[in-house]
């Protein structure tokens, strides 16, 4: 294999300087996560919940099926539905689950393949990288949690026909899932850039999301006290849902802390990513 | 012409451990190769040229650039080939190369014909679709060298370029350093411990050590360019040296010495200086020096100036 002088020649074309110069990673990143093994039966899964609810306001919305009503009464508000599909366990199970398909192995290889070097021989800061892979995880995250939302308001718009949104509920539809997919997001990358072993990250994961719950529920019998609950990850999420969409609290305990956990965790997770992302060698 | 690299009193601190003192440099267009010792600077000045790190103190140009305020502009128009590791795993090579072309600013279209072109330069053209994986280390190094080259950089940066490669790649590699060089009017900056790769693809050397650039040469294989003499000697060494201190003795194979003589050092003065302290001087011819020579040399130099 020597070299071959047929069919080289100088590269005339214009270098484009773009801003978003992730926007390659997130496109590459995107055909990875579609082309693994299974991808396709997760994401079936993960329709499941938008199926079920659905079904249920097309039942909530509909005289004729009245007989069923007590099935969905929890979701006789525009809010309620919202609020319902977003902190169900079931969705919160399919985020974990999406999390670490699409960005277990996200920075992790690249650490283990030591890629990182290449990345930043390119026109690309840390900040891009990291952007770069966020994109990633959100983009697989809000189709899970955004779109169906917005597909179930428009669904219960043409099954009643008329609109009862108002524009608060509009903004925060939009946002909650921004910052709770957010969330889910620095919390898988952080773990991936922490090692090399894809295994280990995933573990990592699954304890931070289930090993604080039996956690705060054994400090709160110890103390007797509902604030301990704020150290369980899915007790923060579900009272930041419920302060956003004006639900019934998860527990006997302000609303606000919770929203504050989980955004001020999501800000410290992505920077120690990019302070991890600085102290790896290139 | 204007440099392609212009350093001025460039310092690097790695905590309080000095890795680069006062580096001033300019390299015009051409190949050169960066040597020195293990731990004199190398690796820091490469990653202060590639814009990973930046200077702590003085000013550093790269291809007009300036490397504590644009690298990340500056690096559209560079090519870096590291030494180890560094593929993005999962793709094949052609996808591979194209990536990083389209990191580099390339359309995506464009990205993917140049990606060809060079899988197909670098010899790689049969293995394009196979992933990258499982491509052996010399087909890994060439697979670099091609995103290296994707958007046709300015100037590229080879990190060892010939690492864990067996003598047949290894000569294909050079040749591929050669042929961009001379025919691709492309700048190198080429860093290794193998001198031979050096003196066959550079045309200049810069040898670094303790942070301080310590030499730079033309590189020109079997003449004597540095002044370097094998001496063989009767008598006391020691009177020899003070009687010419600005000579530099050092021990050679076989009782020799080599003596390296200051630029329009006279000849005769060391046959002088030899009468006057009673030491006999019984052969004494001009040596040709290799890379490898020089190198040691300015290392020593390096280590005796501090």
């Amino acid at each position: 294999m020597g070299i071959r002088q047929k069919g080289y020649h100088r590269w005339e074309g214009e270098l484009t300087d773009s801003p978003l110069r992730w926007l390659p990673i997130f496109f590459n990143g995107i055909r990875s996560v579609f082309k693994k093994r299974r991808a396709k039966l997760l994401f079936a899964f993960c329709s499941i919940l938008f199926l079920v609810f659905l079904g249920a306001i097309y039942i909530s919305t509909k005289e004729e099926l009245k007989m069923l009503s007590d099935l969905v009464r929890v979701i006789q508000s525009d809010a309620a539905i919202f609020y319902h599909f977003y902190i169900n366990p079931f969705m919160v199970f399919s985020l974990i689950l999406l999390a670490i398909f699409s960005g277990s192995d996200l920075i992790s290889r690249d650490i283990q393949f030591q890629s990182i070097t290449l990345y930043l021989s390119k026109p690309i800061s840390r900040w891009d990288y990291l952007v770069g892979k966020y994109s990633i995880v959100l983009f697989y995250l809000l189709l899970y949690t955004l779109l169906p939302g917005t597909l179930l308001i428009l669904a219960k718009i043409i099954f009643t026909g008329k609109i009862t949104i108002s524009l608060y509920l509009l903004l925060a539809a939009v946002i909650f899932p921004i910052v709770y997919c957010l969330f889910f997001a620095a919390t898988i990358l952080l773990c991936s850039s922490l090692s090399q072993n894809n295994r280990f990250v995933i573990l990592l994961f699954i304890l931070f999301f289930f090993a604080t719950q039996p956690l705060a529920e054994i400090l709160r019998e110890i103390f007797k006290s509902h604030y301990f609950k704020y150290i369980g990850i899915t007790n923060n999420l579900q009272q930041f849902g419920a302060l956003v969409f004006h639900q019934e609290p998860a527990f006997k305990a302000p609303l606000w802390p919770s929203a504050v956990i989980v955004i001020c965790l999501t800000l410290l997770f992505t920077y120690l990513i990019h302070l991890r992302l600085k102290r790896i060698e290139v | 012409m204007e440099p392609i690299i212009k350093l001025q009193d460039v310092d690097f601190y790695y905590g309080h451990f000095k890795a680069l003192d006062r580096v001033t440099l300019s390299m015009g267009p051409g190949t050169y190769g960066l040597l020195g010792p293990n731990g004199a600077g190398k690796t820091t000045l490469l990653k202060i040229l590639l814009g990973f790190l930046t200077p702590q103190r003085g000013s550093g140009f790269l291809l007009g650039y300036d490397l504590s305020h644009d690298p990340v502009a500056m690096k559209s128009k560079i090519g870096y080939v590291p030494e180890i590791g560094s593929i993005i795993p999962g793709m094949d090579g052609v996808s591979h190369t194209a990536y990083l072309g389209q990191l580099g600013g390339m359309p995506r279209q464009e990205a993917m014909k140049r990606a060809h072109e060079v899988l197909y330069y670098v010899g790689l053209d049969e293995a394009r679709y196979r992933n990258v994986e499982t491509y052996s280390s010399g087909m890994k190094q060439r697979l670099k060298l091609a995103a290296a080259l994707v958007h046709d950089p300015k100037l590229l940066f080879l990190d060892e370029p010939t690492s864990g490669m067996d003598p047949k790649a290894r000569k294909e590699m050079l040749n591929l350093i050669n042929d961009i060089s001379e025919h691709r009017k492309m700048n190198i900056l080429i860093s290794s411990h193998i001198l031979a790769d050096i003196e066959m693809t550079c045309g200049e050397i810069v040898i670094i050590n303790k942070g301080r650039i310590v030499r730079r040469e033309k590189v020109n294989a079997g003449q004597n360019p540095h002044n370097v003499y094998e001496l063989k000697i009767q008598g006391n060494l020691s009177l020899l040296k003070k009687a010419l201190p600005e000579v530099r003795f050092s021990h050679g194979q076989r009782n020799k010495v080599m003596a390296t003589l200051p630029r329009d050092f006279d000849l005769h003065k060391i046959f002088q200086a030899a009468e006057a302290t009673h030491t006999q001087i019984r052969h004494l011819v001009p040596k040709k020096t290799t890379l490898n020579d020089v190198f040691v040399s300015a290392v020593e130099e390096g280590n005796h100036g501090h």
